[in-house]
């Protein structure tokens, strides 16, 4: 098809002005009339998608057969299915959230109705869309186009083992097949790289840089500076944007902090549904809020053209990933703004991603070893016997089904005949080379000169140069205040945001038996819709509890941290706060009425004392009610479920409450009835205690010691899976204890599974 | 593992137009063994380097170049044009740790295009160490059900293959076949089976595998990887068997029925190797018939503790060659 056609295609779908950009002509004449393969590399919004709808509509008139786009976005796929509709081609998508339109797509592509199929790389490898959907394909496929393709490259910053397999499908293509690749960010060593996996392929490069953005870099150590900083400016920026954090926590808490201060922001991440996500975005679309706290879930392909602002609240791990995710700012605004924020926390975070985003190598070789000794197992399976966290499983799993050493039908993985060997050289490079990258950023972020060519350069750009319009080159590198008042607020804010530990229900299905064979009772079978889950029965399990922070997270954090590690002793200030939120703000019902704690062979005296100071502070007695049988591994090192729970099986035992020693119950010495200090005196639950143990003891007790029928705080410096105060809950209650609220200073920073 | 390590841009075609490998559900079928002989014909006569250059050529051109009728060009262009589908197909294959090997691949085992010339199938797919196929081998079949003395001349001959540094190929079914396969095996030697069905789910079996990926056991079938059991495929399979070997050993055989006595028959007529049949005071009626057909005899002794088998099998070989070959000549005569 000539030019002139096309144009007037182009002018169907964009109005009757419309003309290509510089340079998507020639990407279209490529595939579609030279029927060759080319990489273009062009900034978000220069219009990939109109090369690639052009091509196909081509293709499909000449008599080629379907597209088959490979993209990894969902909510890509949607905004492409109206585009490409406006252009009079019929797409279709398969994906885990249109299920009820497969048998409707599976037939319409049988009748080769359709002109485009939008598959996710995932979905390439799944057995029913190789089964079913792939014959139904009666002719050839016209055109493979491969969206986001510098996930293809190892150096690339986005890895997706998934898109190897893209490649070696490429290499089985005969050259006749065109193939269209397309990103919007790869410098040139990505470049060189994808160049090397796919034979006869042409780099079609854009320029990168977006002339209407105003960079700005912004050190702040404290999240409350950040906050604060967030509270303050935010308002100030131009129309609607996105503020970017590297956790889903930290998206959950900034988005709390802007609501409270009546900012229109919510927050948007991985672990929202699917209808919550599509609502943030279109909310953001239609400028209902001001801004979307997000993380890296909001991905590739999101699309605002009038975007005012990307504020990022903690540094990215690369020069790459920053740029894509600034780079969604000023694409059809004169002016938009890309603001830095980086803080204290930023390092920590990056080496933890660095450090559990590759298995290492013996963990591969470990999970491919144990998959030598059965047909099949299960991730579940996997992590009874392998003392790793699941997500590291799944994530050793993955790559060693892309590397062919296992593959998978449906939940169950086997090992292929495949010789296989960890590939140590090549787990080392990339790590390398992201540690390179969160260098380049820690540069950049001090970088004093012109900050749009400093990412230019790092891309490749070659037109890189100086932007006059970022902080450097306007001079505007100084700090405007912000209210000091704010900033204490933000601080308190911080030091509210306290979180619920979910009770545990059930039990890792692999160890089920071994806890059935030591409580029996603790064990419940259940079946829900045909799958067998082991459960604790409902009269045993601990109530939901709460904990004051994470641990040496800015709030309180950093003070539990230092009374654990350097001085053995909480703080005064961190007990108040703990009696505080358990008085007035969590108030639990019905009040507990004594106060037990987990018992730690390793620091006995930290807990203990923690646990008579907060019962003195609630005005409760405090009583030993649980102790160590044996030592056990310290249950921070159990990496999973299953070994967490074998780590404390047999590890407790209930004790009989020891009355004797009045520092014990009521953190004063002197007998119980009379209290000193000015406290209010709780005498009345504390009598009940007293009375309720000294009629035990009279009427006689059974062989194992009863504990009072009353609710008990149970608590434990730092709660993590959250397994030591489950079963500690679950003893006290088979004791005969009542409701049991688990209540713990800090949450372990980054949680296994 | 790459796949331009076994499949070649002209293998790839072959593939597409030979392979029941993922067929268009309604689209036109694959080529047979004589179909594609003829279009191998066709394509070295023509000006056409191979049949890589056949794709993106369109039905049209490739009547021309062929000189074939319009019809039969389409179909070709038809079944070329699953390119993209069969790559994807073909990629999870791959990813389970199977490859797949056609007739004009350099890795296409020598002995069997051979032996069997253009009844070699054009197609094998298969897992494990491909340099296998092209080894010293014997092939070693019977039926299933065996008896004790059977199984043990089976496992004997396995075990005497490895001390002769000779590969041990069978059909990898129950009986006859496992137990020589497993012979060899057992005794750190070698071995290659030739499937009549379902090689993906065979290779994930955790004894085949830890075999498949010592090196010392490889699988192969005429069929799909995951093709299931039918008596045409198990009988067709049998000359593969033969056609890898240099010799071939049958341990029991009925008469006149069942997959052993047809492929022995098959082999004996078409002179693919040298045949021996296990002879003795309780071997089936089959071995007897087979001896009278031209097979020739072996017994316990030569797979006892100090035979040399090897050197045994090499000397019949040049002795009975011309043996074979007039007693085949005296039947003809006989039969007119």
């Amino acid at each position: 098809m000539h030019r002139e056609k096309a144009t007037a295609l182009l002018q169907r779908m964009l109005g009757p002005k419309a003309e290509f950009r510089e340079g998507q002509w020639e990407a279209i004449d490529l595939a579609a009339n030279q029927k060759g393969r080319a990489l273009i590399v062009q900034r978000t919004g220069w219009g990939k998608s109109i090369v690639y709808f052009i091509a196909a509509k081509i293709l499909r008139d000449s008599g080629a057969g379907l597209t088959l786009l490979i993209s990894p976005l969902l909510s890509l796929m949607r905004n492409q299915l109206l585009a490409a509709e406006k252009l009079g081609i019929r797409a279709v998508t398969i994906h885990s959230q249109n299920v009820d339109d497969w048998q409707e797509v599976e037939q319409r592509i049988k009748a080769n109705e359709v002109d485009l199929l939008m598959v996710s790389p995932e979905r390439l490898a799944n057995e029913d869309f190789i089964k079913k959907f792939l014959p139904g394909i009666q002719s050839n496929i016209g055109m493979f186009v491969v969206d986001e393709a510098h996930c293809i490259s190892d150096w690339g910053h986005d890895f997706r083992p998934d898109y190897r397999r893209i490649v070696r499908i490429l290499k089985l293509l005969p050259p006749a097949v065109p193939v269209l690749c397309t990103t919007a960010t790869a410098n040139d060593r990505v470049v060189r790289d994808i160049e090397s996996q796919i034979a006869n392929v042409r780099i079609l490069r854009g320029q990168l840089v977006r002339a209407s953005l105003k960079l700005f870099n912004i050190v702040l150590p404290g999240q409350a500076d950040r906050l604060a900083w967030l509270a303050h400016f935010l308002p100030k920026l131009p129309g609607n944007g996105i503020v970017y954090t590297l956790t889903v926590q930290d998206s959950r808490r900034v988005a709390g902090w802007l609501s409270q201060r009546g900012l229109a922001a919510r927050p948007y991440h991985a672990d929202l549904a699917a209808q919550e996500r599509i609502e943030a975005e279109e909310q953001l679309l239609d400028n209902r809020i001001k801004a979307l706290v997000a993380t890296v879930a909001l991905g590739m392909g999101f699309d605002k053209p009038d975007l005012g602002f990307v504020v990022h609240f903690q540094r990215p791990g690369s020069v790459v990933a920053y740029y894509q995710q600034v780079g969604r700012a000023g694409r059809a605004v004169d002016s938009a703004f890309g603001v830095l924020l980086s803080g204290r926390e930023d390092d920590e975070i990056q080496n933890y991603f660095i450090r559990t985003a590759f298995p290492s190598a013996q963990v591969m070789t470990e999970v491919a070893r144990e998959l030598q000794t059965a047909e099949s197992r299960t991730i579940e399976q996997l992590s009874a016997a392998l003392n790793y966290p699941w997500t590291t499983l799944e994530r050793a799993l993955k790559l060693l089904e892309v590397e062919g050493a296992v593959s998978r039908e449906q939940n169950k993985y086997s090992r292929t005949a495949s010789r296989w060997v960890a590939d140590v050289e090549r787990a080392e490079r990339v790590t390398q080379l992201r540690r390179g990258e969160v260098e380049e950023m820690q540069r950049y972020v001090e970088h004093d000169g012109c900050l749009m060519e400093f990412l230019a350069r790092s891309l490749d750009d070659p037109s890189a140069g100086p932007c006059g319009k970022c902080m450097n080159c306007t001079g505007k590198a100084e700090r405007q205040p912000i209210p000091a008042g704010l900033i204490q607020e933000a601080v308190n804010f911080l030091r509210n945001d306290h979180l619920v530990i979910d009770a545990r229900h059930q039990w890792p299905k692999s160890v089920a038996e071994q806890v059935g064979e030591r409580w029996p009772n603790a064990v419940d079978r259940f079946e829900d819709g045909g799958r067998a889950k082991v459960i604790i029965p409902t009269r045993l399990r601990a109530e939901e509890g709460r904990v004051l922070c994470v641990y040496g997270d800015a709030g309180w954090g950093d003070s539990v941290a230092r009374g654990k590690y350097e001085s053995g002793r909480f703080e005064d200030a961190l007990i108040e706060a703990a009696a505080e939120l358990v008085r007035n703000k969590w108030k639990p019902e019905p009040m507990p009425q004594w106060v037990t704690c987990v018992p730690s062979k390793r620091h006995p005296e930290l807990v203990h004392d923690f646990g008579q100071r907060l019962a003195a502070a609630l005005g409760l007695p405090f009583a030993m009610a649980l102790r160590k049988t044996r030592d056990n591994q310290a249950q921070k090192e159990m990496q999973n479920s299953a070994a967490q729970v074998r780590n404390l099986l047999g590890g407790f035992e209930v004790m009989e409450i020891s009355l004797g020693d009045g520092a014990n119950e009521f953190g004063t010495h002197g007998s119980p009835q009379s209290r000193d200090g000015a406290r209010p005196s709780k005498g009345g639950k504390g009598t009940s205690l007293m009375q309720m143990l000294k009629h035990k003891i009279k009427t006689g007790l059974g062989s194992k010691p009863q504990l009072p029928e009353l609710p008990v705080l149970l608590v434990d410096d730092v709660v993590d899976s959250g397994w030591t105060l489950t079963i500690g809950a679950l003893l006290l209650r088979e004791h005969g204890s009542g409701p049991v609220y688990p209540f713990a200073l800090a949450r372990a920073a980054f949680r296994g599974s | 593992m790459d796949v331009r390590d076994f499949l070649s841009d002209d293998g790839q075609a072959v593939l597409a137009l030979c392979s029941n490998f993922a067929l268009a559900e309604d689209g036109p079928s694959a080529l047979t063994l004589s179909e594609w002989n003829e279009l191998e014909t066709q394509i070295e006569n023509s000006s056409l380097a191979g049949p890589a250059e056949l794709p993106g050529l369109g039905a049209e051109k490739i009547a021309k170049e062929l000189g074939i009728p319009e019809g039969e060009a389409e179909r070709v262009a038809a079944l070329l044009d699953r390119a993209g589908r069969l790559a994807m197909q073909l990629e999870e294959v791959f990813s389970k740790g199977m490859w797949v090997l056609t007739r004009v691949d350099s890795g296409y085992p020598v002995q069997l295009q051979h032996t069997l010339k253009h009844q070699a199938p054009t197609v094998l797919f298969g897992s494990g160490e491909r340099s296998l196929l092209n080894q010293a081998a014997v092939a070693v079949v019977g039926s299933r059900h065996i008896d004790e003395a059977g199984a043990a001349f089976a496992r004997a001959v396995g075990k005497k293959c490895v001390e002769s540094g000779l590969v041990v190929v069978s059909g990898g079914a129950r009986g006859t076949d496992r137990l020589a396969m497993d012979g060899a095996l057992s005794e750190e030697g070698k071995a290659m089976g030739v499937l009549a069905d379902s090689l993906e789910a065979t290779i994930r079996k955790p004894d085949v595998q830890e075999f498949v990926a010592d090196g010392r056991l490889v699988l192969v079938t005429p069929y799909g990887p995951t093709a299931g059991f039918s008596v045409g495929g198990a009988m067709g399979r049998n000359k593969v068997i033969y056609g890898l070997s240099e010799f071939a050993v049958v341990v029991s055989s009925d008469v006149n029925t069942g997959g052993t006595w047809a492929g022995a028959v098959e082999a004996l007529k078409g002179q693919w190797c040298p045949v021996f049949v296990r002879e003795g005071s309780g071997v089936p009626e089959g071995n007897r018939a087979l001896l009278k057909k031209g097979a020739l005899p072996i017994g316990d002794e030569q797979v006892g503790e100090d035979a040399n088998f090897g050197e045994w099998l090499r000397k019949q070989q040049t002795g009975t060659q011309a043996k074979t070959k007039k007693s085949a000549a005296q039947q003809q005569d006989l039969f007119g």
